[in-house]
């Protein structure tokens, strides 16, 4: 093998020593034929014309026949060391370098041009290596930023409490649940619930501007703020109104120190309930209203009144509000996350979505109001990524318990007749079931022209339950039953999905409204071509009955 | 679900065929919205619903968002020749309130065109 070649100059040497050679010989080519022409046009006037004619002819086709061969021998000789760079390259692993060169140095002859190759080669590995280099360097770097977060992700978990029934112990009647789902691995939202004595307890919700690490790092310096300040201030005889007031003003000085120099601030309600009289005093900093829902009037009532923000001027002046909660009452907070919710065409899932999902579970509790409204909200725009952290948190002053709702709609005679079809939720099954449940009620001797509503009804429902029940990302089964009675038939509805009562929707103003979506307007629907409607919860499932009176529906019975 | 267009003293007319349900009406919703953004001049519609056999609450909503769109183009929506079947759904819903019902196409084109 010739030896390495370490520098561009050298490299330029073998290629300018290359194209001498190259010259030389094309000179020897093309003289050696002027030359013998010479020879033969001197001679063939002198000497034996014949003799010379034969010499001339003999000599110049041996020539040309070793010149072939001369070319047939480079070419072949080329093409075996391009198939060792081929069998090289198509073996290629770029972690063995060394083997490369090693397989470029059986190439044969032109040692020069294989010498080249191999240290270009050498060259790249250097460079590649380098690459690799780096490029492992930032993984280890991302892994470890990775790592961190989820530790930082952790910790924050931890900060948040996710058991609230020791807070309420000593009142049954109240209960309290939050939720927080981040959009990152690590969130700016925050909520905390603490009691300060046997009766008071201190809600907080808030988030802070911008989201990841830098809000992160400022909602645990509030929360810190907030327990370490409202434990030291709880045996104080100062008035709830009092308390909130220092304490926003310490939290606003503790956030403005370190984060308006970064236009960092949070928006946040500061609250105290008494678990006694069932009143609330808070603060509104800046944030979401608070927002009221009545299970007797089945309505939603969003209460705005806010100050300035938290950390935004040192010196900020904020108001405390009283509110008193009435059995059934709930009161949620929340974040904007939830109402900022968005579609691809740009809708917003806004209060009117907020009021929907929250009337829809008002008998279902705390827990499943605020697991609801989250899942509601993520569910708007399923194909788009979470944008901002949603959170909720909830008061629930409970009804006095008076036995359970009793639907008197559904039949408890043994039906004459009974057929189940089980699907899959995806617009598909709506087909699907439309298309057994009117073949059952034809082979059961219905007309056909009488069960035009029928149709509707089974879409609407099927719909919501699909859209809104399950969800695109969470599919689940849907059994639809059809019971025949003697004057009428029951179609049930029955499905896994979060609990949610539909009947509550129109049993509020929601109803009525002139701007309603596509699944209330649907409901409306059903409603109108129902006989009867009724909803039960029983083992997890949501059970929603459809009655229909036969009237002149069935033919001769 | 079929849907025809054509043109009639500048009304866009669109017959539907078949049902406008939830499976149906992102289709009709595109077309109606690539036939109007196509031409700045098409903000009149009638749809004819002679061969419409039953609407569900997703398909009103397609006729709800094409109203808000027409309204902003200074445009009408109108319809017409509505089955018993597919009036009770508009009923319920109230649809007639905010979207004109005209018998059939001729006193519709006369009335849109007034």
């Amino acid at each position: 093998m010739a030896t390495a070649i370490n520098t561009s100059s050298q490299y330029q040497r073998v290629i300018k020593r290359d194209r001498i050679r190259l010259l030389i010989f094309v000179a020897v080519v093309i003289f050696f034929p002027v030359w013998f022409a010479e020879i033969v046009i001197f001679n063939f006037w002198i000497g034996d014309r014949l003799t010379w004619l034969f010499w001339c002819v003999s000599i110049g086709i041996a020539a040309i026949l070793a010149l072939l061969v001369f070319y047939v021998f480079i070419y072949f000789r080329a093409q075996q060391n391009l198939q060792v760079l081929a069998k090289v390259i198509f073996a290629f692993d770029a972690t063995d370098f060394d083997q490369i060169v090693n397989n470029l140095s059986q190439t044969r002859s032109i040692e020069e041009e294989a010498s080249i190759l191999a240290n270009l080669l050498i060259q790249l590995k250097k460079n590649f290596s380098h690459f690799k280099q780096n490029l492992l360097h930032k993984t280890q770097e991302t892994a470890r930023i990775k790592d961190e977060l989820i530790i930082a992700r952790n910790l924050q978990q931890h900060m948040l409490p996710t058991e609230f029934i020791n807070v309420t112990k000593n009142f049954p009647n109240i209960s309290v649940y939050a939720n927080l789902i981040p959009a990152t691995e690590v969130s700016g939202d925050f909520y905390d619930v603490f009691a300060l004595d046997d009766d008071k307890l201190l809600l907080t919700i808030g988030d802070v501007c911008g989201k990841g690490i830098a809000a992160c790092v400022l909602m645990s310096r509030l929360l810190t703020i907030i327990r370490t300040s409202a434990l030291a201030m709880q045996h104080s005889k100062s008035s709830e109104s009092t308390m909130l007031l220092d304490l926003l003003a310490r939290l606003n000085t503790g956030l403005y120190q370190v984060g308006y120099e970064h236009c960092m601030f949070a928006t946040m309600i500061l609250a105290i309930f008494d678990m006694r009289t069932n009143k609330l005093i808070y603060c509104n900093a800046g944030h979401n209203p608070l927002c009221v829902i009545s299970t007797e009037n089945k309505s939603v009532k969003f209460i705005e009144n806010s100050s300035k923000p938290v950390g935004i001027r040192e010196q900020a002046v904020y108001q405390c509000k009283e509110l008193q909660l009435a059995a059934g009452d709930y009161c949620l907070f929340y974040t904007d996350g939830i109402v900022e919710t968005h579609d691809q065409a740009g809708a917003l899932f806004d209060e009117h979505g907020m009021e929907k999902s929250l009337l829809g579970r008002v008998e279902f509790g705390s827990k499943a109001v605020v697991n609801g409204l989250l899942q509601d909200a993520g569910n708007f725009a399923p194909n788009i990524p979470q944008e901002d952290d949603m959170t909720a948190l909830i008061i629930h002053h409970h009804m006095p318990k008076s036995g359970t709702m009793k639907s008197t709609a559904i039949q408890t005679t043994k039906p004459i007749k009974s057929s189940t079809i089980t699907v899959k939720s995806g617009i598909e099954a709506i087909k699907t079931v439309q298309i057994e449940i009117k073949s059952f009620l034809l082979a059961n001797r219905f007309k056909a022209a009488e069960l035009g509503d029928l149709d509707v009804c089974i879409e609407e429902i099927l719909a919501n339950i699909i859209k809104y029940g399950y969800g695109p990302n969470k599919p689940g089964d849907i059994d639809v039953k059809i019971d025949l009675y003697t004057d009428e038939f029951c179609l049930q509805f029955i499905d896994q999905a979060m609990a949610f009562n539909p009947l509550q929707l129109l049993a509020s103003h929601m109803a009525t409204q002139a701007k309603r979506t596509s699944g209330e307007r649907g409901l409306k629907l059903v409603a109108s071509m129902a006989d009867g409607l009724a909803y039960s919860r029983k083992d997890d499932h949501n059970i929603l009955s459809v009655i229909k009176k036969y009237s002149s529906m069935r033919k001769g019975v | 679900m079929d849907i025809t267009s054509k043109v009639v003293n500048d009304v866009m007319i669109i017959k539907l065929h078949g049902q406008l349900n939830i499976d149906t009406s992102p289709q009709f919703r595109e077309i109606l919205f690539a036939k109007i953004d196509a031409d700045p001049s098409n903000n009149k519609i009638l749809i004819d619903c002679d061969l419409l056999e039953y609407v569900s609450s997703a398909g009103i909503q397609v006729l709800y968002i094409l109203l808000d769109k027409l309204e902003q183009k200074d445009g009408k929506l109108a319809l017409c020749s509505v089955s018993p079947n597919v009036k009770k759904v508009f009923n319920i819903i109230d649809l007639m309130s905010d979207i004109q019902i005209y018998k059939d196409q001729a006193e519709a084109l006369t009335k849109l065109n007034s």
